[in-house]
Formats: structure tokens, C-alpha cells, sequence
């Protein structure tokens, strides 16, 4: 079912052009996340193929333990960075305010 | 070990500061709202590093590192789960609640579901399982604070229960939050000092510390073969030791990972800053401690299994006295006392964030909302808030004093998996699901939170190896249970005709003050920096 149009003094169209912005950032990020969080744990409780060194000292399983503490800071300052321009885009107009 | 003078000292100066914290708090501390989230006032800097200070507790710093030691790197999934939780946590439900919410979770689904049954259920599942929380880091504080000082377990429980009173009862949400953040401030820096002072025995090189680990426990690996007993796990490589095990170890990180998004204490530090704005300062600058920090846990279990006398035999079962003893190796007395204070001040600042939450739900959704209806006077809704902080404590207290002998390590689980299967469906629903009834999302939290507690009971842990439950976490069961009950109920109570109009304009309103923090269908009361357009 098509969503209502919400009710009280709204610019309908401008609120679902915010929504679909923030949306089309947000749902990635979290598939990302998820997929790459999940299939650790999955490969490393699971299966072997984690199992091996890349170098002397250092297993495949830390190397992609560690890759997923740099992805969540990547992704934390994608997600600042991409949220500050969709709040700067669709800044109400004729407020004076500042997000 | 023995409480040494250098000890004493560090530990007065500690409760020094955090007493005079809480006096300078307390003289703010005037209102529900400041004694609940302290009044919006926290920034979104402080507020991460509060939420740092809130989360990385006596368990997750000195057990994990322990768990690394003693269970190479499969104790390394649980610093690996909080940074991605987090993450999740801002993309999904940070942003929102600040928007939604007022003093608790409740709130968020009283926006949508205005009955009292919904605003009941999740304030009774919050009291439930942040009492649980709070008995479960009563007991392993007191354990670890008599093993860290030398001092009776009941001595050391009523110390902390003490103090966590004074902190909560007069300084409130303001308190707590000073309180987490000089925790986490002197928690980083005993981090830096003892991964520094690890690393310089290793040649500064974190992979020489690595190949030393791995040389280590293949040589115990293969003295223990020759001898015809069991292998320890390795170093560096994931440790299966089978089927059930590996489902249960998934169970386990599947439960507390989802359940961060659901834990009371943790979600309404969201609601202590003013914007979703900050809430999202808050989010990152707390996922980025947690990465800093978390990273270098391995370095301080591997220090500790090679430095320490006799490696992993030299440890004590559970790990947790792994940090204290590196530090008492690299630092002598010194080092171990100041250790011993940051574990001290952890134990503190974690039990204040999960007090300050119970309060919150006893006194604005029990009190304010179910029994007066909303028609409360403020001071007396201030007087309960109090009154149920003094409460949650000594029952807490009690409990955790009757249960010194038992083993209570499955009751943070259990209020975690409960947060993953009980809150998380029904915040979800509320947030995101246009279909989601009252009904729906209340019999999803009675199911999520039935199931997690009758598969504890049914477990080994209460039932012995002929349990028939034979998973401890019971996650991996009781969270589809919570979010499948919820979609089930709610397609079979659907509304229909102008209820489900009504319905529909009211998740578009929702929807809107999600996003943005306005409501409009009440624009009296917006600001003007959170209106998204005007005509």
C-alpha cells in the first residue's frame, strides 16, 4: 500500500526526498556490516579456510578480524560525512537554524 | 593479593574524584529529566565517550583480554562484536530514538502504540533484564575486587553498592556520565601504558609478540600430546571443538551482538544530548574508543600468556586476572594498583548507567505513565526515580550477596539475549514496520523474552549434560522467536477500513519524527532547526 500523505503543515515531497537520501546511505552500510561481520563468524566457527598464516604470526582469521575494525571507522566517517551533506541539502529553508 | 598503601592511595584519589563528581552533580540535580538523562544537556563527544565508559565493563576489559590468553583467538570475538554492534546500532536505532524518545525505550513505542500494554511489557522486559545485568556485574565486581584487594566478598560488594548509590541517588544521569567519562580517560591511558610497555618487550613488533604466542602453545600443545592430554587452543587460529560448540559460540556472539541495540542503559545514553545530530556524534566517537581500544586486546592477552610465570598454567580459570597480573609483571606494585583502580572505576561507571536505567523505567513508565496516567506530579515522579535507584541497588545487593558460591556468569547472557529477543523486535517493529500492531509487537516481546528465559532453564547450565536444551546461549532460537511471533501476531491483527487509515497516518508520522525530530501532527511544539520544510 502507498504510503499516506502525512498529515499537518508538511512538504510531503520534500520529507520522502530526505527519507529516500538517508535510505539509499543507510541500507548499504548496514548490508555491508552485516554480511562482512557475519561471514567472519560463519567462516571462522565453521569452516577451516580461516585457518592458515599470511605471514609468520599473523592467521588469516586476525586479518580479517582486524579489516573489520577499519571497516566500522570507515564506515562511521562515510556515514557522518554522506548524513552532513543530506542534512545540508535538505536544511529547512526561511529557519535561520543550523543542524 | 593484598591491598598495598600505593593501592589505597590511587583508590581514595579515585573515589575522591568521583564523589566530588557527584557533589558537583548533585547541585543540578533537580529533575526527572536531569535525574534521568540529565536534562539533553550532554554533547555528542561526551556523550561517546560516556557510552565507552558505559559499555566496556569489568567483563569485557580484563575478561576478554583473559579469554585471549586462555583461549587464544576465539576470545577475540568478543572484542570484535561491539565496534560492528555499534555500528549497527547508529545506522538503525541511534538517530531514531533520539528523535522518538524522551526519559526511556518505552517512549519510542508509546509514540506509535499508545495502549499500556506495549509501554508496560518493555518497561517490565528493561527492569527485568537490567536487574539481572546489575546482579551479574554485582557478583563479578565483588569476586574481582576481592581478588584484587584482598578483602571479604561481602566487604567488597557493599563497597561498590555504596558508592553506586551515592553516585545515582544524588548525582543522577549527570553523575554517571562524568563518572564514565573520567573512567574511560584513565582506561585508555592504562591501556596505552600497558600495551607500550608490553610491545617494548617485544622488539615493538606486535607480529614478533604473535610468533612468540603461536611458538608457545604449540610447544604446550605437543608436550600435552606426548603426555596424552588434551590440546589447549592455539594462538592465532579459530578453536572448533565441535558441532555444538561452534553453534553455541555463534548463539552466543549472534545474542550480544543484537542485544546492544536493545539494552536499556546503553540506548538511553542516546537521549542525554539534544539533536539526532549529536546522537550520531555520540555513536561515532564511542565506535572509534571502541576500535582504538579493542584492537590491542590481543597484545595485552599475549603479553600476558608469555609474560606472565608459567604462562597459561599461571593464570587463574576465567582469565579475568590476566591484566592485573601483566601489569603487576611490567609495573610492579604501582602499575598493578593503578590497574586495580581503572577495574574499580569500570565496575562503578557500568553499574551507575544500568541503575540510572532501571529508575527510568520504574518512574516514568511504571509510575508516570501506567499507574498515574501521565497526570504526575514532577517531584514526586523525582522522589520514586530516587526511590527506585536506592531500590534497584539493595535488591541487586542482596541477590548478590546470596549468590556469592553460585556460578551466575549465564545471567549476562541472558539479559543481553534477552535484549536481542524481547527489545530489538519490538524497537524495530515500531521504527521501521508499517504493518507492526500493538498486539503484534507485544506478544513478540512476551515471546522473545519467554523463550530466552525457559531455554536458560532447560539448559545445562541449570539442568546438567542431560539438559534438553544443550545450547547456553539461547539467541540463536529465542531471537527469530521474538521478531517471527511479532510478525505473526501482526498480520493476523491487521486493522482494517478507517483503523488502518489511521493507522497508516500515524507510521507516517512516525516516520517523520524519526527522521527528522518533529512531529506533524503536533507542530507547536517543534523548533524551528527541526522543522524539514515549511510552506
Amino acid at each position: 500500500m502507498p504510503p499516506s500523505t502525512p498529515p499537518g503543515e508538511f512538504n510531503a515531497e520534500q520529507y520522502r526526498a530526505l527519507e529516500s537520501a538517508r535510505k539509499k546511505v543507510v541500507t548499504p552500510l548496514v548490508i555491508l556490516v552485516v554480511v562482512a561481520f557475519w561471514f567472519q563468524q560463519i567462516v571462522t566457527n565453521f569452516t577451516s579456510w580461516m585457518d592458515g598464516a599470511v605471514v609468520s604470526g599473523l592467521s588469516w582469521a586476525y586479518l580479517y578480524a582486524f579489516a573489520l575494525f577499519f571497516l566500522v571507522v570507515a564506515v562511521t566517517t562515510y556515514y557522518r560525512r554522506q548524513m552532513a551533506a543530506i542534512e545540508a541539502k535538505y536544511k529547512p529553508s526561511g529557519t535561520g537554524a543550523d543542524q | 593479593m593484598n591491598i598495598s598503601p600505593t593501592a589505597a592511595v590511587i583508590f581514595l584519589l579515585l573515589v575522591g574524584v568521583t564523589l566530588g563528581i557527584t557533589y558537583w552533580a548533585g547541585k543540578r540535580n533537580k529533575s526527572v529529566s536531569s535525574h534521568l538523562v540529565a536534562s539533553g544537556h550532554i554533547s555528542g563527544r561526551q556523550n561517546g565517550v560516556a557510552i565507552a565508559g558505559d559499555f566496556i565493563s569489568a567483563a569485557t576489559f580484563l575478561g576478554t583480554t583473559g579469554a585471549i590468553a586462555l583461549g587464544g583467538f576465539n576470545g577475540f570475538y568478543y572484542a570484535v562484536y561491539i565496534p560492528i554492534a555499534y555500528v549497527l546500532a547508529m545506522l538503525l536505532v541511534a538517530e531514531p530514538l533520539r528523535n522518538l524518545g524522551q526519559f526511556t525505550l518505552g517512549d519510542v513505542l508509546a509514540t506509535r502504540f499508545g495502549g499500556l500494554n506495549v509501554r508496560g511489557a518493555i518497561a517490565t522486559s528493561s527492569i527485568v533484564l537490567s536487574l539481572i545485568y546489575i546482579v551479574a556485574q554485582f557478583v563479578g565486581a565483588a569476586l574481582l575486587i576481592k581478588l584484587l584487594f584482598g578483602i571479604e566478598y561481602w566487604v567488597a560488594a557493599l563497597i561498590i553498592g555504596v558508592l553506586t548509590t551515592i553516585y545515582t541517588l544524588f548525582g543522577g544521569m549527570l553523575a554517571t556520565t562524568y563518572i564514565q567519562i573520567v573512567k574511560t580517560a584513565i582506561l585508555l591511558f592504562c591501556g596505552v601504558v600497558l600495551v607500550v610497555m608490553v610491545l617494548a618487550k617485544f622488539g615493538w613488533n606486535p607480529l614478533t609478540l604473535f610468533q612468540k604466542a603461536e611458538a608457545a602453545t604449540n610447544a604446550s600443545n605437543a608436550a600435552a600430546k606426548a603426555a596424552g592430554k588434551p590440546m589447549g587452543p592455539e594462538a592465532l587460529e579459530p578453536f572448533r571443538g565441535g558441532a555444538l560448540k561452534q553453534w553455541d559460540q555463534f548463539s552466543l556472539i549472534l545474542g550480544v551482538t543484537l542485544g546492544v541495540l536493545g539494552l536499556p542503559h546503553v540506548m538511553i545514553r542516546f537521549l542525554t544530548v539534544r539533536d539526532s545530530n549529536a546522537a550520531r556524534t555520540s555513536a561515532v566517537t564511542a565506535i572509534w574508543i571502541f576500535a582504538g581500544f579493542l584492537i590491542f586486546m590481543p597484545v595485552l592477552g599475549y603479553g600476558g600468556m608469555l609474560l606472565i610465570e608459567k604462562g597459561r598454567a599461571g593464570i587463574p580459570p576465567g582469565g579475568n586476572m590476566t591484566v592485573p597480573m601483566l601489569s603487576n609483571v611490567l609495573g610492579g606494585d604501582l602499575l598493578l594498583s593503578f590497574v586495580s583502580a581503572v577495574a574499580f572505576a569500570t565496575i562503578l561507571a557500568a553499574l551507575s548507567g544500568l541503575v540510572i536505567a532501571t529508575s527510568g523505567a520504574v518512574a516514568h513508565d511504571i509510575y508516570g505513565k501506567l499507574m498515574k496516567q501521565g497526570h504526575v506530579d514532577p517531584q514526586k515522579q523525582l522522589f520514586v526515580a530516587r526511590a527506585a535507584t536506592l531500590g534497584a541497588v539493595v535488591v541487586s545487593l542482596l541477590i548478590a550477596l546470596l549468590v556469592e558460591k553460585q556460578n551466575v556468569a549465564f545471567l549476562a547472557t541472558l539479559a543481553i539475549t534477552i535484549s536481542a529477543s524481547a527489545n530489538l523486535p519490538a524497537l524495530l517493529g515500531t521504527i521501521y514496520w508499517r504493518k507492526a500492531t500493538a498486539k503484534g509487537v507485544f506478544w513478540g516481546m512476551i515471546a522473545g523474552l519467554g523463550v530466552a528465559v525457559l531455554m536458560i532453564l532447560f539448559s545445562t547450565t541449570f539442568m546438567g549434560a542431560s539438559a534438553p536444551v544443550q545450547l547456553t546461549a539461547p539467541g540463536i532460537i529465542s531471537i527469530p522467536a521474538g521478531f517471527l511471533v511479532m510478525w505473526l501476531v501482526s498480520m493476523l491483527t491487521q486493522p482494517k477500513g478507517a483503523e488502518l487509515d489511521a493507522a497508516n497516518s500515524l507510521f507516517d508520522r512516525i516516520r517523520i519524527q524519526a527522521v527528522t525530530g518533529m512531529d506533524p501532527g503536533n507542530p507547536d511544539h517543534l523548533t524551528p532547526a527541526q522543522r524539514v520544510a515549511g510552506h
